[in-house]
C-alpha cells in the first residue's frame, strides 16, 4: 500500500533514502518498460524493415527477434486486406500528416492466427526535419474486436427482429386490404393505398365487390386514430359492410347495419369511430345508377364527360360507431360512359404541399379537372404520384378509389 | 415541438379546461385525464376553450366525444368555446356540428 507521502513525490526526484526501493524501480524502467511494456513497440525505417521491436509483441506474434529485424517489412506482418488498407491510408496518412491514431488491423503471428491490433504510429525527423524512422505503438485489440462482434450480433438479432415485426405488420395491413380489385363488365377500376408508416397500421380501407343482379357494392372509409386498435376496428367494418351489402344492399340500411355493429363492440374509454362512404353500382343502359351513403365522409368526386367536376355531396351524414340513431345521408347519380367517380380519405385532402398548406377540398376539385377524358388508372395514378412526391409532408394515411365507365368501343 | 398544456379555471358552476397546442393521437390521452381528474355535480358544465388550440385530428375528435360522455355521466352538460374554423368544418364533414353545445369565446362565463 502506497502512503500520502509517497504519492506527493512521484512528480518530483526521488532523493529521500527512505525509499530506496522507488529510486530503484524509476532507475530501472527505460530498458525494460521498452521490452515488456503492456502493449507492442515497433521501430522500421521508411520503406517498413522493423528495424527494433519489444519482447511483448515477439511474444504475441511467437516470433524470435532475428526472425524479424533486419528480415521482414511491417507489412509482412499484415493480411492481405491489411496490406492493401496500409497502402492506400496508413501510409499516405503518415507521409502527410507524420502520424496515425487508431489505426485498426490485424497482424498474423509466426503459427497464421490473426491478432485484432490498435496501432498509433509517428514518423521520428532528423535534427534537419527529414523523416528517419517510425514508431509505433501496438495495442492488443482482441477483448475489443469481441466486444464489437457481440454488439454486431445484437444488432443483427434485433434488425432480424425487427423486419419479423414489420412482415407482420405488412401482411395484416394486406388483409385489411383487397390485394387485387376484381374486374368489373363495363368499369375501369383502380386504386391507391399510401401507408404513411408501417409503424402504425392504418385505418383506412376500401373494397369493391358484385352483388347479385349484375350489381357491384364498394365502400371506402377512414376509422380515426391509428394502430392495433384502429386495426380491429377496420376489420370489423370491412367484413361487417360486406355481410350487410349481401343482407340488404341499400346502402342507407347497410351504413345503419355497421353503425350498430361498431357502437355494440366498443367502449366508453374510447370513442372509437369511422367515416365511410358506401356505393352501389346498378346497370343503367351504357351507364351505371350510381348511389352513395355517407356516414360523415368527405364528399365523392364526380368528373363528368362534358368536363364539369362536381362533388356528390351528402349534407348531414354523421360519423359511424359513436351516436345510437346516427344519421347516414346519400345521394344518387347517373354515370355515363367516359365520367369517372373518385373516393378518396382525408390523407389526401390534409396532405401538405411545399408552402406547409393543405391540399384541401378546392385544390382538390382544380386537380379533379385534370381527370376529364382519363380513366380510373391513370386518375388514381397522378395522384399517387402526387402523394408520393410530398414524401414525409403526408403525415396521415390515405386510400384512392376511382371507377370509370368505360365508353362503348 | 407539438405538445399540449392544459390550464383549469373552475367555479361552482362551471369548469374550463383551456387547450394550449396540438390535440393528435399523443396528447389526447391528457385531455381525458385532465376531464377524469375534476369532480362534477349535478347541473355544473365544462367548456372547453379552444381557442390556441393548434392541430386537431381524429383522435382529438374522440377525446372530446369521451369527454362530453364522461361529464354527462354526472348530469353535468359539456360545451366547447372558440373551435378553430378547421375544426368547425370538420365537425360539419362527420355531422357533429349540432352534437356539442357551441360558444364563441369563454368570455362572460
Amino acid at each position: 500500500m502506497m502512503s500520502p507521502a509517497h504519492d506527493e513525490s512521484v512528480g518530483g526526484p526521488a532523493e529521500d533514502d527512505n525509499r530506496p526501493s522507488f529510486s530503484a524501480l524509476l532507475e530501472d524502467d527505460a530498458a525494460d518498460l521498452y521490452d515488456n511494456a503492456p502493449c507492442g513497440y515497433l521501430s522500421t525505417l521508411l520503406d517498413g524493415e522493423i528495424a527494433k521491436i519489444n519482447a511483448t509483441l515477439l511474444d504475441w506474434l511467437g516470433y524470435a527477434r532475428e526472425d524479424l529485424v533486419g528480415r521482414k517489412r511491417f507489412t509482412d506482418l499484415l493480411t492481405v486486406g491489411g496490406r492493401l488498407y496500409h497502402e492506400t491510408h496508413f501510409a499516405p496518412l503518415l507521409r502527410m500528416q507524420g502520424q496515425a491514431r487508431e489505426i485498426a488491423l490485424e497482424l498474423v503471428a509466426a503459427d497464421g492466427r490473426r491478432l485484432p491490433v490498435l496501432i498509433n504510429s509517428t514518423v521520428k525527423t532528423g535534427a534537419d526535419g527529414a523523416p528517419l524512422l517510425i514508431r509505433s505503438t501496438v495495442f492488443d485489440a482482441r477483448q475489443r474486436r469481441a466486444y464489437e462482434r457481440e454488439l454486431l450480433r445484437a444488432r443483427e438479432a434485433a434488425e432480424q427482429e425487427r423486419a419479423r415485426w414489420q412482415r407482420l405488420s405488412e401482411t395484416l395491413q394486406r388483409t385489411l386490404l383487397p390485394p387485387i380489385l376484381p374486374a368489373v363488365p363495363g368499369l375501369e377500376v383502380a386504386a391507391h393505398y399510401h401507408a404513411a408508416s408501417y409503424e402504425h397500421i392504418g385505418g383506412d380501407f376500401y373494397d369493391l365487390f358484385p352483388l347479385a343482379g349484375n350489381r357491384w357494392a364498394f365502400f371506402l372509409g377512414d376509422v380515426c386514430g391509428k394502430g392495433p386498435e384502429a386495426a380491429v376496428v377496420t376489420s370489423l367494418t370491412r367484413y361487417t359492410l360486406r355481410a350487410a351489402a349481401v343482407y340488404d344492399p341499400d346502402p342507407v340500411a347497410v351504413l345503419s347495419n355497421l353503425n350498430s355493429v361498431v357502437l355494440q363492440q366498443g367502449h366508453a374509454a374510447d370513442a372509437r369511430y369511422c367515416t365511410v362512404v358506401f356505393g352501389l353500382l346498378v346497370p343503367d343502359g351504357d351507364g351505371f345508377t350510381l348511389t352513395v351513403a355517407s356516414g360523415g365522409h368527405p364528399p365523392a368526386l364526380v368528373a363528368r364527360a362534358d368536363g364539369r367536376v362536381e362533388m356528390l355531396n351528402t349534407p348531414g351524414g354523421q360519423l359511424i360507431g359513436i351516436l345510437p340513431d346516427a344519421t347516414i345521408a346519400v345521394a344518387s347519380t347517373r354515370l355515363a360512359p367516359g365520367e369517372s367517380v373518385l373516393l378518396y380519405t382525408d390523407g389526401l385532402t390534409e396532405a401538405r404541399d411545399f408552402d406547409g398548406a393543405q391540399l384541401g377540398d378546392e385544390h382538390l376539385a382544380q386537380l379533379a379537372e385534370g381527370f376529364v377524358g382519363r380513366g380510373a388508372a391513370e386518375i388514381v395514378s397522378s395522384l399517387a404520384t402526387m402523394l408520393d412526391g410530398l414524401g414525409d409532408r403526408l403525415t396521415d394515411d390515405t386510400a384512392l378509389l376511382a371507377l370509370t365507365v368505360r365508353a362503348e368501343s | 415541438m407539438s405538445g399540449l398544456a392544459i390550464t383549469t379555471r373552475s367555479s361552482p358552476r362551471r369548469h374550463i379546461l383551456s387547450l394550449h397546442g396540438d390535440l393528435d393521437m399523443a396528447t389526447a390521452p391528457e385531455l381525458r385525464e385532465a376531464c377524469q381528474g375534476l369532480t362534477f355535480t349535478a347541473g355544473q358544465e365544462l367548456v372547453l376553450d379552444l381557442s390556441d388550440l393548434g392541430f386537431c385530428d381524429s383522435s382529438g375528435v374522440s377525446a372530446f366525444i369521451v369527454s362530453s360522455r364522461l361529464v354527462e355521466s354526472f348530469g353535468a352538460t359539456f360545451a366547447i368555446a372558440a373551435p378553430p374554423m378547421q375544426l368547425t368544418r370538420v365537425f360539419a364533414m362527420i355531422g357533429l356540428s349540432d352534437f356539442f353545445t357551441l360558444y364563441d369565446s369563454v368570455d362572460g362565463l
